[in-house]
């Protein structure tokens, strides 16, 4: 009873502060970035599984380019980003030839990125820094975090929506700029055509292996963004386990919107929800480690839920209850 | 214009060591309708391919309006201004018309796909043709008739001025057929050489002007239609004569098998496909289902064979119900499938003959002691097998990916036939394979017929299941529409208006087709 007493309060507690909604909103961004790279991906038929290793190569690359240049003072953190762009893109590339040029299964080559991505990270912070866990002995600053006009002097409201970092401004108008890519440019229709029917873009001289490749470089850039995020925005160093899971957390995110940016970004929110709960640990009695595993099993529990939901709509399916000419027909619903 | 285009001692030998094409001659003139007629694994297909750049000839040239071209891809074969409508349609199923129509060669305004533009270049290019097509239809929702048409103008709008139609006739009802030949006279006196590809004799007659009959990977010559017959052009396929005629004796059925009550099947959006079907099959005799493709034969087979689940109604194998049974379950009470893919669903195309053979019976205590199989047992039976079926072969170790498609077909039929059966589903039996397996395929339903088996077939081929079956069944909208005691006095032309709905029958003789 205690426990459940105690989770209600910590409810209560956090529910009315805004910093808890700007928490939602800045939580939701990394996954929100990698769900939309797995996405575009997704939508030619490629699955991005190797997005956390992306993510963790990409956030290490912003650290050690940013202070090399100087840091803060010197624009570090904006080179750090076209630098992890780059790379993003680049790996993006990688899988692709992995995949399609060496035909390699491409759910191994994904588990293999985030095998080398861990690691690789790891082995080349202790080379550069001497430290194993953190990079906090470089100066690599952070993006800057932008305050909007007449926004922010709204009561509530403003410290909720403004303050926030680029890239979190970014994620979210990335949510239309890839909606619109997808839908309404030539090379999102080339996209969808190859990942629904292969063989049918083919017979119309569109190289599948080509669009292939270009949905997975720009999955590896947004996967680039998002692991910056991860580096110059939600911590200001880098550390291993630092992307903890956040490349995942977008897959399945990506899984139960179906590729459509609009609905990811929904679950994305989501799944911030908890991610922010597991920020105020001091204003509750919970344990600090119970909340942070709360996302995940959050997560795990949507998949499941999205499961049984899409498995109920099969049942419907075969009883014919989403029918609308069975209702004309006045047929008895099961 | 004489030598429009030119394919001159075009040879393809395939990796694995198969010569497809020999030295093959092929030209076609500006302006003519072209028939290829070849048995299956003679060398069309390949030779089409070649034209469409999707293989390239190891020996050989094709020269198109005087100059040799080298068509790396479909690309190049296009630009060349050569289009071809493949049996499978090349579409995506989620976009629509125009959308399907101008892939490849996207109107844009910057980089933005223009959709206005591209519904009018597809409306354009249908009226120039006289298509009557809904340029913002969805392709998903569109009859096989009409997304023919669509493929049809997907390679016009391009630009062809050579248009190859690989079987295009398989998929539609004789109604369908005829406006497709209207069409495609109309393309010819237009201007648009057309190549033809088709195992209907009657069709090449009534529609080309000219026939190259291929055999064995070698073009056996060239033939101005009017003065060939179609006992010719089958004589100059295979060699000998194509007897249509399947040798039987009148039915004679006995006790239902499988019965069948007010069926209902949605399929995966939801839509009704199969509506309250009743019917039953009996021992001794074959009964067939026509029906135009999308009128619920697919789902109602599904249901059946168990290969998925169905919410209303009743369907039961030797007086069990079905419902839950699983594919063993169904199996055991005495079901026998021939799946309509038999390359998805038939077989395993990377294990050999002997292991397809005896995958459904190495449960049988024959063929293994509780840990260990008996590969003694499963040899000798499989090689009986093979030989009785006439699997033409190595051995019964082959890999059936190697062996042509009749062959596979045989080796599907020789599993199904030596398992333990009551029912027969045979979908689709002789789709896509060679005259000589077909024939064998046939005799080999009747024979089991006689055994006393019941047999439902399913087949797209009208003069198939009209010479096969005792009784036929006609689908339309997911019901029956129509039922034949005896298919003797039915005629093909009548067939095709209860096909398309144009003609009902009553309740009453509907009634028939279940036997109480």
């Amino acid at each position: 009873m205690g426990v459940i007493t105690e989770i209600f309060n910590t409810i209560s507690r956090v529910v009315v502060l805004p910093s808890f909604y700007y928490m939602i909103f800045q939580s939701a961004a990394p996954i929100l970035l990698a769900a939309l790279a797995v996405a575009v991906a997704i939508k030619a038929n490629a699955i991005n599984m190797g997005i956390e290793g992306i993510m963790t190569v990409t956030s290490l690359v912003c650290v050690l380019v940013s202070s090399a240049v100087g840091g803060q003072p010197a624009g570090g953190p904006w080179l750090g980003l076209v630098v992890a762009i780059i790379v993003g893109g680049l790996l993006g590339f990688a899988v692709s030839v992995f995949a399609f040029r060496l035909k390699i299964d491409i759910i191994l080559v994904g588990i293999a990125m985030n095998l080398i991505g861990t690691g690789a990270s790891v082995l080349l912070m202790y080379v550069l820094t001497g430290d194993r866990t953190t990079t906090t002995s470089l100066s690599s600053g952070t993006l800057p975090q932008l305050a909007i006009p007449l926004l922010k002097d709204i009561p509530f409201l403003g410290e909720v929506l403004s303050g926030h970092y680029v890239l979190t401004y970014l994620a979210y108008i990335l949510v239309f700029v890839m909606s619109f890519f997808l839908f309404k440019t030539k090379l999102g229709l080339r996209i969808r055509a190859v990942g629904e029917n292969e063989e049918a873009a083919e017979s119309v001289g569109i190289s599948s292996l080509r669009i292939k490749t270009i949905a997975l470089i720009i999955s590896g850039v947004l996967g680039g963004i998002a692991g910056a995020f991860m580096s110059e925005c939600y911590l200001a160093y880098f550390s291993s386990g630092l992307i903890a899971g956040r490349g995942f957390v977008g897959l399945a995110a990506c899984n139960m919107g179906s590729g459509n940016p609009g609905i990811i970004c929904l679950c994305c929110l989501a799944f911030g929800i908890f991610y922010a709960f597991s920020n105020f640990s001091t204003l509750s009695n919970l344990s600090i480690y119970a909340l942070n595993a709360l996302p995940y099993a959050v997560v795990l529990v949507g998949v499941v839920i999205y499961s049984v939901y899409m498995r109920k709509k099969e049942l419907k399916r075969l009883q014919g209850l989403e029918s609308e000419e069975n209702l004309e027909h006045g047929q008895p619903a099961k | 214009m004489e030598n429009y285009l030119v394919m001159e001692d075009v040879t393809k030998i395939y990796n694995n060591g198969i010569i497809a094409n020999d030295k093959v001659n092929f030209s076609a003139r500006k302006g003519e309708i072209h028939a290829i007629c070849g048995e299956n694994g003679a060398g069309k297909t390949t030779l089409m391919k070649m034209l469409f750049g999707i293989e390239q000839p190891d020996e050989g040239k094709i020269i198109i309006k005087g100059k040799e071209m080298r068509l790396n891809s479909p690309t190049d074969a296009i630009k060349a201004g050569i289009g071809m409508v493949h049996q499978h349609f090349m579409q995506v199923p989620t976009l629509t018309v125009a959308e399907n129509v101008t892939l490849g060669i996207e109107p844009t305004n910057g980089v933005v796909f223009d959709m206005e533009k591209a519904i009018k270049m597809t409306s354009e290019c249908c009226e120039k043709y006289g298509f009557e097509i809904n340029p913002k239809a969805h392709i998903q929702d569109l009859s096989v008739g009409v997304k023919q048409k669509v493929e049809i103008v997907k390679a016009l709008v391009k630009g062809c001025e050579i248009l190859i139609l690989d079987e295009p006739t398989a998929v539609l009802t004789p109604q369908e057929t005829k406006e497709l030949f209207v069409q495609l006279k109309n393309l010819r006196d237009s201007g648009c050489t057309i190549i033809f590809i088709s195992h209907k004799l009657n069709e090449v007659k009534e529609l080309c002007d000219r026939v190259t009959v291929i055999k064995k990977g070698k073009t056996i010559g060239v033939w101005n239609i009017k003065d060939v017959t179609e006992a010719d052009i089958s004589r100059y396929m295979v060699g000998v004569d194509v007897d249509l005629d399947i040798p039987k004796k009148p039915a004679e059925p006995k006790e239902n098998v499988l019965v069948v009550k007010d069926l209902t099947v949605y399929n995966e959006a939801g839509k009704k496909k199969v509506d309250g079907v009743s019917f039953s099959v009996r021992k001794g005799e074959i009964v067939g289902i026509a029906g135009v493709e999308g009128n619920g034969q697919r789902e109602m087979i599904d249901a059946i064979t168990g290969l998925s689940k169905y919410s209303y109604g009743s369907i039961t194998l030797m007086g069990k119900e079905v419902k839950d049974m699983d594919i063993r379950g169904l199996r055991t009470n005495g079901l026998v499938h021939i799946p309509e893919d038999r390359n998805l669903y038939g077989c395993a195309r990377s294990m050999s003959i002997r292991d397809n053979m005896i995958a459904d019976k190495i449960t049988d205590p024959k063929y293994n002691n509780g840990i260990f199989i008996n590969e003694k047992a499963i040899k000798d039976d499989t090689d009986k097998w093979v030989d009785e079926f006439g699997v033409l072969c190595d051995d019964g170790d082959q890999l059936v990916g190697m062996l042509s498609g009749g062959n596979v077909q045989k080796v599907v039929v020789a599993r199904e036939f030596t398992s333990y059966s009551e029912l027969v589903v045979c979908d689709q039996p002789t789709r896509g394979i060679d005259v000589g397996a077909a024939e064998f395929v046939r005799e080999r339903m009747v024979h089991m017929r006689d055994q006393g088996k019941a047999i439902l077939l399913i087949s797209a081929d009208l003069a198939e299941i009209m010479s096969l079956s005792d009784s036929l069944i006609v689908m339309h909208g997911g019901k029956i529409n129509a039922f034949f005691p005896d298919v003797k006095t039915l005629t093909e032309e009548d067939l095709g208006f209860y096909m398309l709905g144009v003609k009902h029958m009553s309740e009453e003789e509907i009634r028939g087709a279940l036997h109480e």
